[in-house]
């Protein structure tokens, strides 16, 4: 049945036009991509037709490996080389790594962690851009083209260092990020288009390891997301945690080795898989003595998982007061994540908002299905009339330390993205020529307490009164949920600024290293493509140039216009070389001076907007 | 090049009152125009533009859609600082009122009332309405230094609706937790 969605490229109604974009759902047990072909979205099978990519990769050396079934199938063989929910560690510390309990050996790497198996020491962002090639190169071979962009979910309740983790992965993978989105967000946007219904929406989203709760506002040709709560550490995993604990709790034998713990896992995981059809179930497992022969039945699975439940519907509590709704509110609930096929979410979602919920369309596609209409909007594919813009938030706060180690809150969360908003600090000592920024995320009031995203310094201040200085921190956030913050002292006009690598993610040299690692792995030469991506890089920009000034050359001098033809010209000239760095420059370049012209076609933008356009006609 | 005033930025008059219906559509109508979706296969000018713009859109449109927001911008383009300590001391009887209320609300919040704690709300709420208008009255007459005054004011009142919002959550989710 699957064979039947396959259809040739060239089959496509506008073959030469369309660029091909994928989502990508990039899970926590397994992962899927997406794309829009004759207008409707639709999940890319693998040769055998299976939709679904477990996120599963065995390392037998570093350089080979086996991703997704093939992986899985040997897991209870070579339980500690075939890595499992490793996105529950992106962005991680070893020691915040080491609180999720995964069964793996783990180490400090750089100031991030590793996975230390027997063949290979890897990192989760390497193991996540091996799923994440797997999938690329899945879509290439059937849609017959390089993919141009890609767009990648993330949970909404992801912070900063995830995100970013998430970002570097799909870069060692070789994908153009589009945008990250947000999983509730990508499943909305799925049902949104289907329905095209105007309300108050709610996406309860439960997965492998994450839990995410979204409410919406959806009105014509826009979605708006108004809260978001969640737990990037509450998922599918955590119930199949609670079922291994139960048979521990009753066998004598109270100490597993890490592999009969894995084995224990998994066959937990097929129990409660078994009873969403079935009252009870039993099954029998790779281990012996009190753990060969398992049962469960729904009753007790039911009991065990009621606190874990409750923690989700309070996380959507939360996010219901932020937005200062009521759960009576919500005109709407749609299921999402595998995790929610579970008897009791059901029951328990429907008795919180006295409304059944949605699943029409599939927990485990839906994500990655609205994530391929999004790539497909954002690299321009979308079809006349078919205009929509989705409109999402900060999960967490953000903010700074200030004396006494207390948190100064600068974006609250649930700001709507992108934002941008500046604080005024001062020094607290005379004389003070240098300040520490040391900027957090997070809802409490003690930096301690809230997770640590960058320190970086201000000097070169000049030296003042105590109170004197006028310090501006400015954080802004951009559409994938990424910040950068900037500071500048006012009175002497010294200014910093930071794109926050995360305390805990991987430095710009450790990406470069494995870049280049895993091009030589592919027997790739890599200046060559290199040189190619810059190529495609510097077309672009000439081409998105010389479209603005088919549209808008009246807002440039005739000076400014000639600047700007002239570097258009050097840049195509040097082109037809094949030096990277000429090319690279040579872009900046003409991006540079371009800049102005830019701002002044925005700015005509807003104005035709003001003019009485409704949102429809734009 | 479009000012740096936010209500000139969406096209509305410069006032308190505002049709916040027609708000919203502006801002929706331009975030359909700037955000960074838009241009994700511009150029990084064009895209680094595009997040600047959206950033400045949405934080426009949340100071004016608030009421307490709006009156501080207000305030701030008239050139009063609604920092300045030597202009904020309360009177008295507001004082008086505000402690009235405090212990109204710690007697409520002990003994588990909340019926009590409801209708301290309304009568807040009520306040609230009341400081609003007149606050709206006074902008609109550009009566500033009057207005920012009652607007002081009117922003302890604001916190202390917080307060009890809170405490009325608390009260609901400990009721959760014993049923």
């Amino acid at each position: 049945m699957a064979l039947l969605q396959i259809s040739e490229p060239d089959a496509s109604p506008t073959p030469h036009q369309r660029k091909l974009a994928v989502g990508i759902d990039l899970g926590t047990t397994h992962s899927l991509v997406a794309t829009v072909r004759h207008s409707v979205p639709e999940v890319l099978p693998d040769a055998q037709g299976r939709f679904l990519l477990p996120s599963a990769v065995r390392y037998l050396s570093a350089q080979h490996t086996k991703i997704g079934f093939e992986a899985l199938h040997e897991q209870n063989k070579f339980p500690l080389d075939t890595l499992v929910s490793v996105k529950r560690l992106m962005g991680k510390s070893l020691e915040d790594a080491q609180q999720t309990r995964i069964p793996y050996k783990l180490d400090q790497f750089g100031q991030s962690v590793s996975i230390v198996t027997e063949h290979a020491t890897v990192t989760p962002v390497e193991v996540s851009s091996q799923i994440l090639r797997t999938l690329r190169e899945r879509a290439e071979a059937t849609l017959g083209g390089s993919i141009v962009g890609a767009v990648i979910t993330v949970p909404a309740y992801f912070d900063d260092a995830q995100r970013q983790a998430t970002r570097d992965a799909a870069r060692l993978a070789g994908l153009n990020v589009l945008r990250l989105l947000n999983e509730p967000t990508a499943a909305a946007v799925a049902y949104g288009l289907d329905h095209t219904q105007e309300g108050l929406f709610a996406v309860y989203d439960l997965g492998g390891g994450t839990f995410d709760f979204s409410l919406l506002k959806l009105s014509k040709g826009l979605f708006e997301v108004v809260a978001t709560g969640g737990d990037t550490a509450l998922g599918g995993d955590d119930f199949d945690a609670l079922i291994a604990q139960h048979f521990l709790d009753q066998s004598a034998d109270k100490t597993l080795t890490e592999t009969d713990y894995r084995h224990l896992l998994s066959a937990s995981k097929r129990l409660r898989e078994n009873l969403t059809d079935v009252e009870s179930t039993s099954i029998e497992t790779d281990l012996t003595g009190a753990f060969a022969h398992l049962s469960l039945s729904r009753a007790e699975f039911d009991i065990m998982a009621k606190a874990l439940v409750k923690q989700t519907l309070e996380c959507a509590m939360r996010a219901l007061d932020d937005a200062n709704l009521e759960p009576g509110a919500v005109q709407d609930i749609v299921l999402v994540g595998g995790a929610t096929r579970m008897p009791l979410i059901r029951q328990a979602v429907e008795a919180f908002f006295k409304r059944a919920p949605r699943c029409t369309i599939d927990p485990d596609e839906v994500v990655a299905l609205g994530a391929a209409l999004q790539a497909n909007s954002l690299v321009g594919n979308r079809a006349p009339g078919d205009d929509w813009l989705l409109l999402d938030v900060t999960p967490l706060s953000l903010g700074i330390e200030t004396m006494g180690g207390l948190v100064e809150t600068i974006i609250t969360r649930n700001s709507t993205i992108p934002v941008a908003r500046a604080q005024e600090f001062t020094t607290y000592k005379d004389g003070q020529t240098a300040i520490a920024l040391h900027v957090l995320q997070g809802e409490r009031d003690l930096a301690q307490d809230c997770r640590s995203l960058a320190k970086f310094e201000l000097r070169g201040i000049t030296p003042m009164v105590a109170g004197a200085a006028r310090l501006k921190v400015t954080f802004q956030v951009d559409a994938d949920g990424l910040l950068s913050v900037s500071a500048r002292e006012e009175v002497s006009g010294v200014e910093a600024s930071v794109t926050v690598k995360p305390s805990h993610g991987l430095t710009d040299d450790e990406i470069s290293k494995m870049l280049t690692d895993s091009m030589s792995e592919a027997k790739n030469d890599s200046t060559m493509r290199m040189l190619r991506e810059q190529q495609v890089d510097s077309t672009a920009l000439i081409e998105s140039v010389l479209a603005a000034l088919l549209k808008d050359h009246d807002l440039l001098s005739s000076a400014e216009r000639d600047q700007i033809d002239t570097q258009i010209l050097l840049t195509q000239e040097v082109l037809k070389s094949d030096n990277v760095d000429l090319i690279k420059d040579q872009t900046h370049q003409l991006s540079q001076v371009t800049d102005a012209f830019a701002a002044r076609r925005m700015d005509r933008s807003i104005r035709a907007a003001l003019t009485g356009k409704t949102l429809d006609q734009l | 090049m479009i000012s740096n005033d936010s209500f000139d930025l969406f096209g509305l008059p410069r006032q308190y009152k505002i049709d916040l219906a027609a708000l919203e559509q502006k801002w929706k109508i331009i975030s359909a125009q700037v955000h960074p979706d838009r241009f994700a296969s511009a150029s990084s000018a064009e895209k680094r533009v595009a997040v600047e713009w959206s950033a400045r859109v949405n934080e426009a449109y949340r100071v004016l859609k608030d009421p307490i927001k709006r009156a501080e911008y207000l305030c701030m383009l008239a050139g009063i600082d609604m920092g300045d300590r030597q202009q904020s001391a309360m009177n008295v009887e507001f004082l008086e009122n505000q402690m009235f209320w405090r212990e109204a609300l710690e007697d409520t919040r002990n003994n588990h009332q909340i019926d009590d704690l409801h209708l301290l709300q309304a009568s807040v709420a009520e306040a609230s309405k009341t400081y609003e208008i007149t606050i709206g009255d006074s902008l609109d007459r550009q009566q500033w230094q009057k207005a920012a005054t009652q607007l002081r004011e009117w922003m302890f009142v604001q916190k202390f609706a917080q307060e009890i919002t809170h405490a009325l959550r608390a009260l609901r989710d400990q009721d959760r937790h014993i049923s």
